[in-house]
C-alpha cells in the first residue's frame, strides 16, 4: 500500500529558507524562488501615497521597483536572516519572514474544492535555535488563520532535506551557503549532537576576492558586492595543492590569466601577473588556515570566527576535510565507515568549475574534500548534489509527502506534524 | 554760407504742418546747415534753403543758380523730390520758371511775413528702386543655395529614416507571424499528445480494471500518484522509512 495519500499528492507544499533565497512551492518538479527580503515602506512617502501604494511591507519580485537611494536600501530594506538565523527579538525581520510565508501561499494557493489546505515542510538551518521553530509555526498557524491555506506544518533541518533529495538514508551533508557552513551526519535522522557549523561560506570567498581586486587596482569595484561575487565566480578556482598551483601560475602567467569582463558593460578585469591569486579564492573555502591568508587576515579581511561545542572550541579556519572528520567522529564507531561512503557537498558555495587545460592544477569541490581526506588517512565517497539549489526543497516536499499525517509534533524528537485543530 | 536757424525753422514747420516726418540730412550726406529732409511715406524730400536777403542783384543771381547746381549734384538718386526755398526781397533774381521744370526742383518762396508760398511744385526726380550690390546678391544666392541644401538634407535623411523604421515594422511583424504560426503549431502538437495520452488513459483504465474485485482508494491512488510523481520522489528509499515514523 502506497504510504502517500491522494490528498498528501495534491497538496504537499516545502518551503526552504535561505539566507539568500525563499523556495516555496506545492508538488512540482522545481519550486517558485524570491529574494529573502522585504522592503519597508517608509510611512511618509508622498509619491507611494500618491500612486495608491498601501502595503507596509513590499516582497518578491516587486521590491526592486522600491529600491532607491543606497540609504534607503540600508534603512527599509530587510534581509531577515543572517547564516541562516533569525535573530529571536528582530521584529522587522520576523515581519518579512511571515510575508515571505504568506507570498508563497497567495501565490499557490488552489482554488479547487477539496483543497483544506497544504501539508507543509519548513526546512531551516541545521543550528537554528528552539526559538525559530516556535515563531515559524507562529507564524503558519496565523497565515492559516487568514487565510486557510495551512492544514499541518513541520519543520527540518536543511541537510536532513539534501539527504532526502539525494535518496540516501545514510551519509554526511556538508551545506555551505554565504555565512555559514554545517556538517551534518545523517542516518534516517539527522545526527544533532554531531553537527558541526562552521562560521564561513561563500562570504569569505567574497571577501578574499574583494582584496585581491584592491591589490590589482580596482579598489573602487571592491565595494560592489555583486560585482566581486561575479568576478570570484567567474574567475576563481579551487587548488588541488595551493602550493603547486601558485608555483605554475606564477612561472606560466600567460596559462592561468584572469580576464573578465562585466556583462553588460565595459568594465574589464585583469589580474595580470597577479593571476596567481585567483586559486586563493577557491582554496579560502577549504582551507583558510594556509600561510598565504595570514598577510591577508593582518590587513583586517575578517578570520573566520572559531566554533564552541560545548567545552569544544573547533577552530574558524579548520580545513573543510578535518572539520567533517570531526564531525563523524562524534558518532559512533560503527556508524562511521558508512558515513564516509557518502559525503554530500550542498549548497552554491561548492559549485565550483574547472576551466579546460587547468585539471593538473585545479580541481572541483568533491575531488578537493576527497583529497583532504586522503591526507588525513581516510578513504571517502564525495559528491556534490546534482541539483544544489533546488535539492533542499526537493527533499521537504518528499518529507510532506511521506510523513504519517497521524504523527504529530515532538519537542523532544523534533519532528512530526503541527496540526491545525491541536495545535492551533 | 549759413542759413538764419529762423528761416530754417519756418521751412520746417511749413513741411512738419504738412505731415511730413523730419529727418536728418546727414543721413543723405547733405549739410544740416542749409538743407533740412523729410520722409513722406516712403518719399524722402529735401529742401535746401537759401537767404537772399541783402545781397547784391547779380550775387542773389549767382547764389540761386549754384543752389539749383549743388541741389542736383548731391541730391541725385538719394532723393524723391527736391525744393528750393528762397527769401528774396525780388523776384528778379530768380532764374526763369523753366530753369526749374526742367530741373524738376520745386520753388519756394518766403515772403516779408515770413509765409511759404510754392511757386512751382517738384517733379520726381529717382524712380522707386531697390538697388543691390553685386556682393549682397552674390551673397543672398549662396544662402539660398545652402538652406536648399539643407532642405534636400533634412528630406534624405527623415526618408532614411521613414524607411528604417518601416524595415524595421515589417520585419518585427514578419518574427511575429512566424512566432504565431510556431505557436499555432505547439498547440496543434499538444493537442495531439493530449488526445493521445486520453486515449492511453482510457485503455489502460478499462484493461487495469480487475474483473471482480474493486480496488480500494487508496491502491488506486498509489498506481497513480507513484507514476506522476516528480523524479526525486520516485522510487525514493525515504518514503518508505519517513512512512514508518510513529508516536512512541
Amino acid at each position: 500500500m502506497s504510504p502517500i495519500d491522494a490528498y498528501r499528492r495534491k497538496y504537499a507544499y516545502a518551503e526552504d529558507y535561505g539566507t539568500s533565497y525563499f523556495k516555496f512551492g506545492p508538488v512540482a518538479e522545481k519550486p517558485h524562488v524570491i529574494e529573502n527580503r522585504g522592503f519597508f515602506v517608509p510611512k511618509d512617502t508622498i509619491v507611494l501615497k500618491v500612486v495608491g501604494v498601501e502595503k507596509r511591507i513590499v516582497v518578491g519580485p516587486e521590491v526592486a521597483q522600491y529600491l532607491g537611494s543606497r540609504e534607503d536600501l540600508a534603512r527599509h530594506l530587510v534581509y531577515p536572516m543572517r547564516d541562516g538565523v533569525v535573530d529571536l527579538n528582530d521584529e522587522r525581520a520576523w515581519r518579512v519572514i511571515k510575508e515571505i510565508t504568506r507570498y508563497g501561499f497567495e501565490l499557490t494557493k488552489p482554488s479547487t474544492q477539496d483543497f483544506q489546505g497544504f501539508y507543509v515542510t519548513a526546512a531551516l538551518s541545521a543550528i537554528a535555535p528552539k526559538y525559530m521553530y516556535e515563531k515559524l509555526f507562529e507564524i503558519h498557524a496565523e497565515l492559516d488563520n487568514e487565510m486557510g491555506v495551512v492544514k499541518a506544518v513541520t519543520i527540518i533541518p536543511q541537510p536532513l532535506a539534501v539527504a532526502i533529495a539525494q535518496k540516501t538514508l545514510t551519509c554526511i551533508v556538508v551545506e555551505s551557503g554565504h555565512g555559514n557552513t554545517q556538517i551534518t551526519p545523517i542516518s534516517q535522522y539527522p545526527i544533532r549532537k554531531a553537527i558541526v557549523s562552521l562560521n564561513r561560506g561563500g562570504a569569505e570567498a567574497d571577501a578574499i576576492t574583494a582584496e585581491i581586486l584592491k591589490d590589482c587596482g580596482y579598489g573602487d569595484l571592491a565595494s560592489e558586492e555583486k560585482l566581486v561575487r561575479l568576478v570570484k565566480e567567474k574567475v576563481g578556482l579551487v587548488p588541488r595543492d595551493l602550493d603547486q598551483a601558485i608555483k605554475k601560475a606564477k612561472e606560466d602567467p600567460e596559462r592561468f590569466k584572469a580576464h573578465f569582463r562585466v556583462p553588460g558593460t565595459l568594465t574589464e578585469i585583469d589580474l595580470g601577473e597577479n593571476s596567481w591569486t585567483r586559486f586563493l579564492i577557491g582554496e579560502i573555502i577549504f582551507n583558510p588556515q594556509h600561510e598565504v591568508f595570514e598577510s591577508y587576515y593582518r590587513r583586517g579581511m575578517p578570520r573566520p570566527r572559531d566554533t564552541i561545542i560545548g567545552d569544544e572550541r573547533i577552530p574558524g579556519t579548520i580545513p573543510l576535510g578535518r572539520a567533517i572528520a570531526e564531525s563523524a567522529n562524534k558518532t559512533s564507531i560503527e556508524l562511521q565507515p558508512y558515513l564516509y561512503r557518502k559525503i554530500i557537498l550542498s549548497g552554491g558555495n561548492f559549485a565550483w568549475k574547472v576551466p579546460p587545460g587547468m585539471e593538473d592544477v585545479a580541481c572541483d569541490a568533491a575531488t578537493k574534500i576527497r583529497e583532504q581526506m586522503k591526507e588525513l588517512g581516510l578513504e571517502v565517497h564525495v559528491e556534490l548534489t546534482k541539483d544544489p539549489i533546488y535539492s533542499v526543497w526537493k527533499g521537504s516536499i518528499v518529507y510532506s509527502l511521506a510523513l504519517p499525517g497521524d504523527y504529530l509534533w515532538s519537542w523532544d524528537k523534533m519532528e512530526g506534524w503541527y496540526m491545525r485543530g491541536i495545535h492551533y | 554760407m549759413a542759413v538764419p536757424s529762423k528761416l530754417m525753422s519756418i521751412v520746417r514747420n511749413y513741411f512738419l504742418d504738412h505731415g511730413m516726418e523730419e529727418i536728418p540730412p546727414s543721413s543723405l550726406s547733405l549739410n544740416p546747415e542749409s538743407y533740412l529732409a523729410f520722409r513722406d511715406a516712403n518719399n524722402i524730400l529735401v529742401v535746401k534753403v537759401v537767404d537772399a536777403e541783402g545781397l547784391s542783384l547779380h550775387k542773389a543771381k549767382e547764389i540761386i543758380e549754384n543752389s539749383i547746381v549743388s541741389i542736383l549734384n548731391e541730391t541725385v538718386g538719394t532723393v524723391d523730390k527736391a525744393y528750393l526755398a528762397l527769401k528774396t526781397p525780388s523776384l528778379s533774381v530768380l532764374p526763369p520758371p523753366s530753369r526749374f521744370k526742367s530741373s524738376g526742383i520745386g520753388l519756394l518762396l518766403i515772403d516779408d511775413k515770413d509765409t511759404i508760398d510754392e511757386k512751382i511744385p517738384p517733379r520726381p526726380l529717382r524712380r522707386l528702386s531697390i538697388v543691390y550690390s553685386e556682393e549682397k546678391l552674390s551673397e543672398c544666392i549662396e544662402r539660398l543655395s545652402k538652406l536648399e541644401e539643407g532642405f534636400r538634407e533634412v528630406k534624405r535623411e527623415i526618408s532614411d529614416v521613414l524607411y528604417k523604421r518601416i524595415e524595421n515594422n515589417t520585419e518585427s511583424i514578419r518574427n511575429l507571424e512566424k512566432i504565431v504560426e510556431d505557436i499555432r503549431h505547439q498547440i496543434e502538437k499538444m493537442e495531439k499528445i493530449v488526445e493521445h495520452i486520453y486515449h492511453q488513459q482510457i485503455e489502460r483504465l478499462s484493461s487495469t480494471e480487475p474483473p471482480v474485485h474493486v480496488p480500494s482508494s487508496t491502491t488506486e491512488a498509489r498506481s497513480y500518484v507513484d507514476e506522476d510523481l516528480p523524479e526525486f520522489a520516485r522510487d525514493n528509499p525515504w518514503i518508505d522509512t519517513l512512512s514508518k515514523r510513529r508516536q512512541t
